[in-house]
């Protein structure tokens, strides 16, 4: 009625959560697979919940943690063009970078 | 919208009839017309009038207090109904949009469709996350955001009132759009 084009584009939830599974993966030396995400609302921007296993290196764990943080921030916002509130990290395991857990 | 008859089509398609009102109130004034008739007759050609007669029913009526009471304020009610009939306009949701070639009358729920379809393309949202309450003079838009993708209310504004505009050119209609702080996950 007021001539504006058709249509809309709108991004999943779950096309969100693998892109920040794969966003934080790559920080965490994990495979995609291993880091489970989870999104919420937060008066209307993304709040992100991680939690993974991390490879050991020769950074601490928390060191890692908040790099993985930067990571989401930043380059997962870019990736899906959402504002992002709070990412929470939660390392459950540190595991060899083959993927074999040291305890 | 341009003559007479048009005028007088539009607007007995936007206002509710009152012909039922009108002949409900004329069947029971004819009726009860017909029986005291009928009983003044009967009593002018003899001495036995009805069963049941007007003034039987009138003197049954005063003789009870607690009657009477109850049957004026059953006449009051109904004329009370009867008045606010007949004075308020009786608008049936519909409204005519505008068209220089042709008369068109659609319901409100049809307009408020079309608006909030255009405050979601607005907005980047799924058609379901816009709500739309149509009144006679304001439209009250309620978004929804996705989660993450903030809404611009300027552009909703401009879409909405680009939807008034094309419906009604005179205006009449003032937009207010809300835009929730809570969003959605979509799904």
């Amino acid at each position: 009625m007021n001539g504006a084009p058709g249509g809309h584009v709108i991004v999943r939830g779950r096309a969100i959560e693998r892109t920040f599974a794969a966003v934080a993966a790559s920080t965490l030396g994990v495979a995609p697979g291993d880091v489970s995400v989870k999104i919420a609302d937060e008066r209307g921007v993304l709040r992100v919940d991680i939690r993974s296993r991390c490879a050991r290196s020769a950074e601490s764990v928390v060191e890692i943690a908040g790099r993985t943080r930067e990571a989401v921030l930043t380059e997962g916002a870019l990736l899906t063009g959402s504002q992002i509130g709070t990412v929470r990290v939660r390392i459950t395991d540190l595991i060899e970078p083959k993927g074999r857990k040291l305890s | 919208m341009n003559t007479r008859q048009q005028r007088v089509f539009a607007r007995r398609m936007i206002h509710r009839s009152r012909s039922t009102a009108v002949v409900v109130t004329l069947s029971v004034v004819a009726l009860v017309a017909a029986w005291a008739g009928v009983e003044e007759v009967l009593r002018m050609l003899g001495p036995t009038g009805l069963a049941l007669s007007p003034q039987s029913v009138v003197a049954a009526v005063v003789a009870s207090p607690a009657l009477a009471a109850l049957t004026a304020a059953a006449l009051a009610v109904v004329g009370l109904v009867l008045v606010v009939i007949a004075v308020t306009p009786g608008r049936r949701g519909r409204r005519v949009l505008a068209d220089d070639r042709a008369l068109i009358i659609a319901d409100d729920a049809v307009l408020a469709g079309a608006i909030s379809r255009s405050a979601a393309t607005a907005a980047r949202v799924p058609p379901g996350q816009t709500r739309t309450a149509l009144g006679r003079r304001r439209a009250d838009v309620s978004v929804v955001p996705l989660s993450g993708y903030p809404v611009s209310a300027e552009a909703v504004d401009a879409a909405v009132d680009a939807t008034l505009r094309a419906a009604s050119p005179t205006g009449g209609t003032a937009a207010r759009v809300r835009i929730d702080t809570r969003g959605r996950i979509p799904a």
